[in-house]
């Protein structure tokens, strides 16, 4: 404690308490001297001996315990002696101040205000850090996936899988009609969508009922096939020669399967429909089939509907696989190719060298 | 274990007073980081086995208290010091550590020393325990409540000297005689803020035939209530629902009124208080009788619980600095000497 007396003197000297104000001691002493009571009574009152309270009457706490039993006699002296508790504690803080002092204290300080910003920028950069890294995933597994399909689709030559694939091919050319088959999958999704026949396709048909804007059947004016065929109704269509509209099944069924009279119509239309040369595939029931040329220019992959035939194009020979080869008809150059030959229960699978 | 090393150094060490009334987080270097409400707001997923997820904790949680729909359920996991609830108080810690350490990216993984009733069992320890561990604590200390509380209120624990603390917490107290960083005797009995409510709304219910809710009881302690008769009396407008009438009616309500309900729980305190100095050696009870008591705790914010104290014990009796945080506060310095002496000095287990 003699410690304490010389940090007290040394803030004493050093002017800590300010001039005019009496020392705690002496205002301690003063309060009790003014209310008429000796040491000994206040002794009593606070439950401590005549010579500390003594001792604290004259600022001398050597022979005292520890700081917070000081601090609490004081505290107790005070308010006995009915004098402000918060300046006569003040007081004392400053002749004897606590070294081991908590930091300051307040309902969660850090979590109302302090290191908001930080914390902030550390959310940033962690999502940030996150995105970027989903980002690189995500562009290796779309190579790892893209490699993946090429490999299963090499394979898948040589086993038909024990589901349809609902697919359809975008590599072949218009037949004879102009219409391309579209898959039923595809149909259902989407009402309108477009695909353009070749430039020299033919005028479209006069049966159209839609609002058609004039067309000189050149592929210039494809913004306003657009528009015109988006405009049509799907049940009530007659499409163009240059335009394939898939919209419900049942309307493009019937289009597909439309009389000859129809046809003849169209004029240039019905004329390029038969074709005896080269190798002709017809689906009289909905067939799934796989065909690709030996050169891969050409590729006939999906489900076929009945009723449509193909010719094959792309340099020979073709590796053929059929789901349903009862429904289909092979021709080369007009003659029937003999497909009962290359099928075991109901599948072909043959490679095709006219 | 090794990735939770990894985690604890990004983590601050934690002293956690885990109270039936508050949790108060002391981070080394910090400071008191956290001092919110032991509340956790439920809230169950409609339909049959629906989910329960946490609504609120905390200070959010406490304001639900007693005004809650039927789909959320406010919980106090705390009762009597002690874990009434694990699941839920696992829950409270986690939110708890992950507050403190908010501005952290990588997932806290902190050592925490946890302040435990003196009083509490092997099971209850255990449980406090496994409940941090739970929670995401890498190392779990725990300590004995009058121990953080002396060391907190800054008592030479270490000297050859009897110092005797009287720790009032919301549902227990704890009475001890420290000497040497050892616990000479302690004793805990199971009365604290939660009693004193209990006891104010009990009151109120037999004298005015009103009932009133929890919070409101806590904040007639606060505003009015006393333990010892003091000069002037004060009064305070409380409202609860007539009994008789089945209305809310309003009264007026007087600090004799709250001292006279109070009664009961606190002459079981003074008693405990008397029974630790009846079981004290002699060589430390003539330390206390010259040095006198210390309170800490929430309960000795009760206006004039000292001079009752003092009445009763004829000794003088001295409020902490900052009683309601010496605990949490004692935890972190005993983390702190753990660490210079390389030991667990204080800790239990």
């Amino acid at each position: 404690m003699n410690t304490m007396s010389a940090v007290k003197a040394e803030q004493q000297q050093e002017g800590a308490i300010p001039l005019g104000v009496p020392g705690l001691g002496e205002r301690l002493r003063s309060a009790r001297m003014a209310r008429d009571v000796d040491v000994s009574k206040m002794a009593e009152r606070i439950h401590l001996t005549v010579d500390m309270v003594d001792s604290l009457e004259h600022d001398d706490y050597s022979e005292m315990p520890a700081r917070v039993f000081v601090r609490g006699y004081i505290r107790n002296y005070a308010r006995t002696v009915e004098l402000p508790l918060d300046s006569v504690l003040a007081q004392f803080d400053a002749i004897w101040p606590d070294e081991d002092a908590p930091v300051t204290i307040s309902p969660s300080p850090r979590l109302a205000s302090d290191g908001q910003a930080d914390k902030s920028w550390h959310r940033v950069m962690s999502w940030l850090l996150v995105l970027v890294m989903l980002v690189l995933f995500l562009t290796w597994w779309q190579g790892y996936l893209d490699r993946f399909i090429d490999t299963w689709r090499e394979s898948s030559g040589d086993s038909v899988p024990a589901t349809p694939f609902q697919g359809f091919s975008l590599d072949e050319q218009p037949s004879g009609d102009g219409f391309l088959p579209l898959p039923a999958a595809m149909i259902g999704n989407e009402n309108t969508r477009l695909s353009l026949a070749p430039a020299q396709a033919p005028a479209p048909s006069a049966e159209s009922d839609a609002p058609v804007p004039e067309r000189d059947g050149s592929s210039g004016d494809r913004d306003a096939r657009e528009s015109a065929a988006a405009a049509v109704e799907p049940g009530e269509l007659s499409r163009p020669a240059g335009l394939t509209l898939a919209a419900d099944a049942e309307p493009r069924a019937e289009l597909e399967t439309r009389p000859a009279q129809a046809a003849a119509e169209e004029g240039p239309v019905a004329s390029a429909e038969p074709a005896v040369e080269g190798i002709l595939v017809r689906f009289n029931q909905d067939c799934w089939v796989d065909i690709r040329d030996s050169a891969r220019t050409f590729k006939l992959f999906g489900t076929m509907r009945g009723g449509s035939e193909r010719k094959l194009e792309g340099t020979p020979p073709y590796k053929v696989v059929l789901g349903n080869a009862s429904g289909v008809e092979i021709s080369i150059n007009g003659e029937a190719f003999d497909l009962a030959s290359q099928t075991v229960n109901n599948v072909a699978r043959f490679t095709l060298d006219p | 274990m090794f990735l939770r090393r990894i985690r604890g150094l990004f983590s601050n060490d934690l002293s956690i007073d885990l109270g039936t009334a508050n949790t108060l987080i002391y981070a080394r270097d910090q400071g008191i980081v956290l001092n919110e409400p032991s509340v956790v707001a439920i809230r169950h997923d409609r339909g049959r086995g629906g989910n329960k997820t946490v609504a609120a904790v905390g200070e959010s949680a406490k304001k639900m208290l007693g005004r809650t729909p039927a789909n959320i359920t406010a919980i106090r996991p705390m009762k009597e010091g002690v874990i009434a609830d694990f699941t839920v108080t696992e829950k409270m810690l986690q939110y708890f550590i992950h507050k403190v350490h908010e501005s952290k990216i990588i997932r806290p993984s902190p050592r925490v020393l946890i302040c435990v009733p003196c009083g509490s069992t092997q099971v209850e320890r255990r449980a406090i325990k496994e409940s941090a561990a739970g929670a995401g604590a890498r190392e779990v200390y725990l300590i004995e409540e009058p121990m953080a509380a002396a060391i907190g209120a800054g008592l030479p624990v270490d000297e050859a000297r009897g110092s005797m603390v009287l720790d009032i917490g919301g549902g227990t107290s704890e009475v001890a005689i420290i000497s040497l960083n050892g616990i000479v005797y302690s004793n805990s009995v199971r009365i604290g803020g939660d009693k004193f409510d209990e006891a104010i709304i009990n009151y109120i219910r037999r004298n005015y035939g009103t009932l009133i809710g929890e919070a409101t009881a806590e904040r007639i302690k606060q505003k009015i209530g006393s333990a010892y008769p003091g000069n002037e009396v004060l009064e305070l407008e409380v409202k609860g629902r007539n009994l008789a009438e089945g209305i809310p009616r309003s009264f007026t309500m007087t600090s004799n009124e709250v001292l006279e309900a109070l009664q009961e729980p606190l002459s079981g305190i003074t008693d405990a208080v008397k029974k630790a100095l009846e079981q004290t050696p002699p060589e430390l009870g003539a330390d206390v009788a010259e040095r006198g008591i210390v309170l800490t705790g929430g309960g000795a914010l009760l206006r004039d619980l000292d001079r009752l104290i003092e009445e009763e014990t004829g000794l003088p009796v001295i409020i902490a600095e900052d009683p309601l945080t010496c605990v949490a506060r004692g935890g972190g310095r005993a983390l702190e000497l753990m660490d210079e002496r390389g030991g667990d000095a204080f800790t239990v287990e």
